[in-house]
């Protein structure tokens, strides 16, 4: 059992080695920013540029632009001779900014850059100028004009280049040290995994107990063993660790830093606890939907909610013989329009398990949608099927009536098919309701400065391909927090979020971006403009000796312009994207 | 009685329909029958047998022509024409015999009324005398072998007007 909980990435972390990246950043000493000499190379990208651009007229007429000293035409740029060819003519004549007039950045920029980087030359003097899908590709039926706009735009990037700067690359270091918000089963897992790789963890859990929602389950699905047997051992672990701290009946006070160092308070209401992290992970959790004002809910007593139900499975007394349960309450409404997930999965779990105990027992689900997805569920969903579990589809135009005065005696559903009321005796009706946020998630993500979708679960940085990261860097994310999430789910993602978390944790340093905005103090008015837009919260207004200024932290700057464009005054400017250089490329498209 | 019901329609797997609706689709009776509706087709059958409603006194059983077509085409696997044969029985044992037609020899069923009816008015009139119908298939051969003889001809003549006519 114990075995089963230590990932393969755990048993790795003893004999990892760290591989620092030793790589050169270039000379940035070699600045060279006196007097531009730009070299200009023009690629014909075999047929793609040369078949509709005049290439060598290209390259004449940059011979002809201001600081132009060196120009010439590759058949491709990116081939081992085209690089050689620029690194040789940077050496050769001494060049101080390069432009390669050719494909699109989003491919060969790195390549080019390192070239320039092996010739000694800051990779940041290096400027693109895309006369492929801008230019060849788009005006292929008009050669002439395609040339013509080929000179603009490579005049345009001759224009910026004249003013381009070096930047420098530096590291941030990450404290190896993680705070996990949330000991459920999620929260558990990621403090186990992090712990398990040798860093310190501080586990914080608002309830007396870890567990999370879990506790109150009887038996898990698919495998219908008890969850208390598969909890107790995980708390267990995370108890005993000795990386792992824990702290119960208390909250997260305070959060403040960017990603390697987070500064945290922690409070049970008597004692306060600081300490620094590098990475954070959110593993709040969810809570169940409870229908107030639906069905009779909580009047009659006959009428409960899945977590009841599991209450008096787990309790195990005479049950009774006719169970109605209603599913979609609450869910996929106006007011709450997403699917639970997995409610319809519990619903069959504690159907079948209703029927296995009294095969005479009558249960009827009234559904909307069965949402029995994947093989398990779908094999689970004809096991119920044929234990005799009914299903009868309701619309919420008719939505189904729980009959009963002291008690709920019965239901009454409108069949769509057979367009009858049927009346189903009832003497426990069960309404599967979905997990909603926790109440206080909004405070949290104030505090972390992350996110949430318009249904209050935590927003991830996107959708596909990030799933279980914020768009701030050193936050993560896993289980229910960020949507409804079985136990299958939760666990995977709390080993992904401790991967990703581990990561710069592991690494020891942080590669911080170079394009990065900044803000002129002259300018800075202090209006806060920059503060709301920026997407990374990496901007925050500090007071000094002219008053209120906006200062950005590098670290967290992902360099998205968003504060550029925002402000007012023209104080936000961004490296390699400045006003003096922008504007110089839009001087030199209307002078021509 | 219900549970009996019940038990046939769990072994001919009736609860693992999906209600997609293909049986209806496939069925011939949806083309030959002007009543025929939702009620008394295979899926609202099932569905009617699940809900437990009285389905041994429901015309629904006595519209099928067994022809197994609903079976073939169902992707979850019911079995709805053994289900229907073994509930006519069920009915017959409990003389609910209103829908059916017996044979006048040996007393044995032999098609629902409802079928009856769309054979006569498919014939044309004196295409085969009106007792022949009566009477079981194998009966009619017993008591009808020399007649029949006779009448076939006429019988292919009628078919062969209507394949004209189509």
């Amino acid at each position: 059992m114990e075995k089963a909980h230590i990932s393969r990435s755990q048993k790795l972390a003893g004999d990892r080695q760290i591989r620092r990246q030793t790589a050169g950043f270039g000379n940035p000493a070699r600045a060279n920013c006196d007097l531009p000499r730009i070299g200009v190379f023009v690629c014909h990208c075999g047929n793609n540029i040369g078949g509709v651009v005049r290439v060598p007229e290209v390259v004449e007429y940059a011979r002809t632009l201001p600081d132009v000293a060196y120009a010439e035409d590759n058949m491709y740029s990116c081939s081992e001779e085209g690089l050689s060819s620029i690194k040789e003519s940077i050496v050769r004549h001494k060049l101080n900014r390069v432009i390669v007039a050719s494909c699109t950045p989003r491919t060969h920029e790195p390549l080019f850059k390192r070239a320039c980087e092996e010739a000694g030359l800051n990779k940041y003097l290096f400027e693109f100028v895309n006369i492929r899908e801008h230019c060849s590709w788009i005006h292929m039926h008009a050669p002439d004009e395609a040339t013509e706009k080929a000179k603009a735009l490579v005049r345009m990037g001759v224009a910026k280049a004249r003013y381009l700067e070096p930047q420098e690359e530096f590291q941030s270091d990450v404290y190896p040290a993680a705070l996990v918000i949330g000991g459920g089963v999620a929260g558990m897992t990621a403090a186990l995994n992090l712990a398990n790789q040798g860093f310190v963890v501080h586990l914080v859990e608002r309830e007396a107990e870890l567990g999370g929602l879990l506790r109150g389950v009887n038996k898990v699905f698919p495998t219908y063993e008890d969850a208390g047997e598969f909890l107790a051992p995980l708390i267990q672990q995370v108890e005993n660790h000795p990386r792992i701290t824990t702290y119960l009946r208390s909250e997260v006070e305070s959060v403040e830093g960017f990603i390697g160092h987070f500064q945290v308070r922690v409070t049970n209401g008597h004692r306060e606890a600081e300490f620094e992290v590098g990475t954070v992970i959110v593993a709040t959790g969810a809570q169940e939907f409870k229908p107030y004002g639906y069905y009779g809910y909580p009047m009659l007593p006959n009428v409960v909610t899945p977590l009841e139900l599991e209450e008096m499975l787990k309790k195990g007394f005479e049950f009774p013989r006719n169970v109605v349960m209603i599913n979609c309450v609450g869910a996929r409404i106006a007011e709450r329009p997403y699917c639970g997930r997995f409610c319809c999965t519990a619903a069959l779990k504690n159907a079948v398990l209703i029927k296995e105990r009294d095969p005479r027992a009558k249960v009827y689900i009234l559904q909307r949608d069965v949402m029995a997805y994947g093989e398990h569920i779908e094999r689970h969903y004809r096991r119920a099927m044929e234990l005799g579990v009914r299903f009868i589809r309701y619309s919420l135009d008719r939505p189904p009536e729980v009959v009963g005065v002291r008690q709920a005696r019965e239901v009454k559903v409108f069949h769509q098919l057979i367009g009858k009321e049927l009346t189903l005796p009832a003497d426990l009706v069960v309404l599967v309701t979905p997990l909603v946020p926790q109440p206080d998630s909004e405070k949290l993500s104030r505090m972390l400065k992350v996110p949430r979708g318009s249904e209050g679960f935590f927003l991830e940085a996107h959708l596909k391909l990030r799933p279980i990261e914020f768009a701030t860097d050193g936050i993560y994310l896993c289980g229910s927090a960020r949507y409804p999430s079985n136990i299958i789910e939760s666990v995977s993602q709390a080993y992904a979020a401790s991967a990703k978390a581990a990561t710069p944790m592991r690494q020891g340093f942080v590669q911080v971006e170079a394009i990065t905005a900044f803000s002129d103090e002259h300018l800075c008015t202090g209006c806060g403009t920059c503060v709301l837009v920026c997407p990374f919260s990496a901007i925050e207004l500090r007071v000094g000796e002219n008053g209120q200024k906006s200062w950005v932290n590098a670290t967290q700057c992902k360099g998205c312009g968003s504060c550029v464009a925002a402000c007012p005054n023209g104080a936000m400017q961004q490296r390699g994207f400045t006003d003096r250089q922008v504007l110089s490329m839009v001087e030199a498209l209307v002078s021509s | 009685m219900a549970d009996t019901i019940n038990e046939i329609a769990s072994q001919c797997d009736l609860f693992l329909c999906v209600e997609c609706g293909k049986c209806v689709a496939a069925c011939p009776m949806t083309e030959i029958f002007k009543d025929f509706s939702y009620e008394v087709s295979p899926r609202g059958m099932i569905e009617k047998t699940l809900m437990d409603f009285d389905v041994l006194t429901d015309i629904g059983i006595w519209f099928c022509l067994t022809c197994d077509v609903c079976t073939e085409i169902c992707p979850a696997g019911v079995r709805y024409r053994d289900f229907v044969e073994r509930v006519r029985q069920l009915a017959i044992q409990r003389g609910l015999t209103e829908h059916g037609l017996f044979c006048r020899r040996c007393g044995g069923f032999f098609l629902p009324r409802h079928t009856l009816e769309y054979i006569s008015e498919q014939l044309e009139d004196g295409a085969i005398p009106d007792e022949y119908l009566t009477f079981c298939p194998r009966c009619r051969k017993y008591d009808f072998g020399e007649k029949m003889k006779e009448a076939i001809p006429d019988r292919r003549k009628a078919l062969l007007r209507r394949a004209a006519k189509l």
